[in-house]
């Protein structure tokens, strides 16, 4: 055991020995990581937050289609699928997209009804307050776009530009941010005012159905009731968000690759073999009767610490990149199209697999190809590489 | 007891390649307890070659090799290593030192794979730093040492083990002739101690002098007795 230490102690010392060579591995090496981890923690958060917020989404949609375009339908749709057995509610929503001209930013607003005014979730994983007449709830994101304290107001206007003065009473504070961000709540009544829909409409309804094993049975009833409607059912809008993130996924692969790439080019230059000076103190070490396993545990040793320093840093450095730093520059290439002002901040989302299986990509690798050399130089005999 | 006893002892580099070279050919030797033994002759005769095959740090190509009457032809690269490690001390021309480490660190370096205690590996290494004039030294960086000093080093750094044979090469190639002088005196504080010492040397100064028990000439990888 005390061998161990002094060859510990020994390895150390040799790395310190070459600080800039060293040093230059554990900065490319926490490059390739910071990079590949970020890719992994963005998809990740967006992932886990989609399916966090799918999660309380309504069993079925019905929308109103003509030419493929979505419109509103009339609210005695709602009426009429309470009907169908299995239906335990056919609710009515109202919202939609608002362009704030002032801000230059999308929010996503929508209509609370008055009954469900305590449990209504919005998939933001917290209860709506009584919104009264003219107050609203808004996400964090519009709070900042637009400079506002609960309490404040703010003016949004009409299709015909007339404005309507809202009071806020509630920020969102959610774990599912993606969602809540850019998300305003308000009664029903102002939302159909302010989207300039009358009383008679709405934009989808939310039915909810006790039975899972009933949905796909429920969602052909439905088609059969309204042959013209749009039916979406929880579980696509699930495989949706999934395939998005996979696509998105596949893409950031490609960057993925390309680091691990430039990793195994490290790697490689490092398996190629070992200088002069490495030689020679190899051979030193053998004359002096240092087993060939004793010099392989040397070497494995200085490739642990430098590859394991490289993954912290790398991984730490990665952290703080996209949950500190809200991940500039690998964000656009993940969101794409959903990257509208305001952005919104990624909740940590580390996945203690994914971070093995990632130590075990870069830093196993890494050590095992630096046996190698070694093993190769250690079976020279120690006169060849003196005469050398 | 024979301390080396080589039989025919033949070695040949790249022995399928247009390179071949034959270094050591029918070489065949028996040094006794206690001797100094010097092998003289020019450059590329093949001491270095001889030295690294007593040495236990290359294989002859034919030919059979006992140190301290062990069979070691046929001995498992482990089994060499660890007997060398106990048995056999090694000077070499050029010292090879680690440059970058202090003069102590090249102490500690020799008894790091047997994992003494730090305080039993600190006292074996200074004491022997002592006795040849180096513990002053102790701290300073292998690199920054005089020639006289690495030798000493070196000399200090072969006998950590306390083995019974020592194997010079070339010991007085780097030093003047009073540290030369000095090197001599302690090859026979060696062997008073009961160590046996193979000296490769073409140095006038050793050959001639009363130092060796005998000497042998190399030539050509060919030994021969004067």
């Amino acid at each position: 055991m005390r061998a161990f230490f002094y060859q510990f102690d020994y390895a150390i010392r040799a790395l310190l020995r070459r600080k800039m060579k060293n040093a230059s591995i554990v900065v490319m090496f926490a490059l390739v990581v910071m990079i590949f981890a970020g890719i992994h923690f963005i998809s990740g958060s967006l992932y886990r937050e989609s399916m966090t917020a799918l999660e309380h989404q309504p069993d079925i949609i019905v929308q109103n289609l003509r030419s493929g375009r979505q419109l509103p339908l009339p609210v005695s749709w709602a009426q009429d699928l309470q009907g169908i057995v299995g239906i335990s509610e056919a609710m009515p929503r109202v919202w939609g997209y608002y362009f704030d001209r002032y801000t230059g930013a999308n929010y996503t607003i929508v209509g609370v009804h008055p009954e469900k005014m305590d449990q209504e979730h919005f998939s933001m994983g917290g209860a709506v307050p009584s919104l009264g007449s003219r107050e609203i709830a808004a996400g964090e994101g519009i709070m900042e776009a637009r400079g506002m304290k609960v309490g404040g107001n703010i003016q949004l206007e009409r299709p015909d530009g007339s404005p309507i003065t809202f009071s806020t009473v509630k920020s969102f504070g959610s774990d599912v941010a993606l969602w809540t961000y850019d998300l305003i709540a308000m009664p029903c009544a102002d939302a159909r005012e302010l989207f300039g829909l009358s009383g008679a409409e709405a934009w989808d309804i939310a039915i909810s159905v006790p039975n899972p094993v009933e949905v796909a049975n429920v969602s052909q009833k439905v088609l059969n009731m309204f042959p013209g409607a749009r039916v979406v059912v929880k579980d696509q809008l699930v495989s949706s968000y999934g395939t998005m993130f996979g696509f998105r996924n596949g893409f950031l692969t490609t960057i993925s690759i390309s680091c691990l790439l430039a990793f195994f080019i490290l790697a490689y230059d490092r398996a190629a073999g070992l200088s002069r000076e490495e030689q020679m103190e190899i051979a030193i070490l053998k004359a002096l009767g240092w087993e060939t396993r004793d010099v392989i545990r040397v070497n494995m040793l200085q490739s642990v610490i430098l590859s394991l320093t490289g993954f912290l840093l790398g991984f730490v450095a990665a952290y703080g990149h996209v949950y500190i730093l809200g991940a500039p520059g690998l964000m656009l290439a993940l969101t794409g199209w959903s990257a509208i002002y305001p952005s919104y901040p990624l909740v940590p989302s580390v996945n203690v697999t994914e971070v093995v299986a990632l130590l075990f990509l870069t830093v196993i690798p890494y050590i095992v190809v630096g046996i190698v050399p070694v093993w190769r130089s250690c079976i020279i005999d120690p006169e060849v590489v003196f005469r050398k | 007891m024979s301390v080396v006893s080589l039989e025919s002892v033949e070695k040949v580099f790249n022995p399928d390649g247009e390179n071949r070279y034959q270094a050591l050919a029918d070489v065949s030797l028996e040094i006794g307890k206690s001797s100094i033994e010097v092998i003289a002759g020019p450059s590329g005769s093949g001491k270095t070659t001889l030295l690294s095959i007593i040495g236990l740090m290359s294989r002859p190509t034919a030919g059979r090799v006992k140190i301290l009457d062990k069979e070691t032809t046929l001995m498992s690269e482990r089994f060499r290593t660890l007997f060398r490690r106990s048995n056999i001390g090694v000077l070499f021309q050029e010292f090879n030192l680690i440059p970058d480490l202090t003069v102590l660190e090249n102490m500690n370096i020799v008894q790091y794979p047997t994992g003494p205690s730090l305080s039993h590996m600190q006292n074996r290494s200074c004491e022997l730093l002592e006795r040849f004039r180096m513990l002053g030294k102790a701290r300073s960086l292998a690199a920054t040492l005089s020639g006289g000093e690495k030798q000493r080093l070196a000399l200090a750094r072969a006998l950590i083990a306390d083995p019974d044979l020592m194997l010079i090469d070339e010991p007085t190639a780097h030093l003047d002739s009073r540290l030369s002088e000095e090197v001599i005196a302690i090859f026979r504080e060696l062997k008073a101690e009961g160590k046996t010492l193979l000296i490769c040397s073409h140095d006038p100064l050793i050959i001639s002098s009363d130092l060796p028990d005998r000497v042998l000439t190399m030539k050509d990888g060919r030994l021969s007795c004067d």
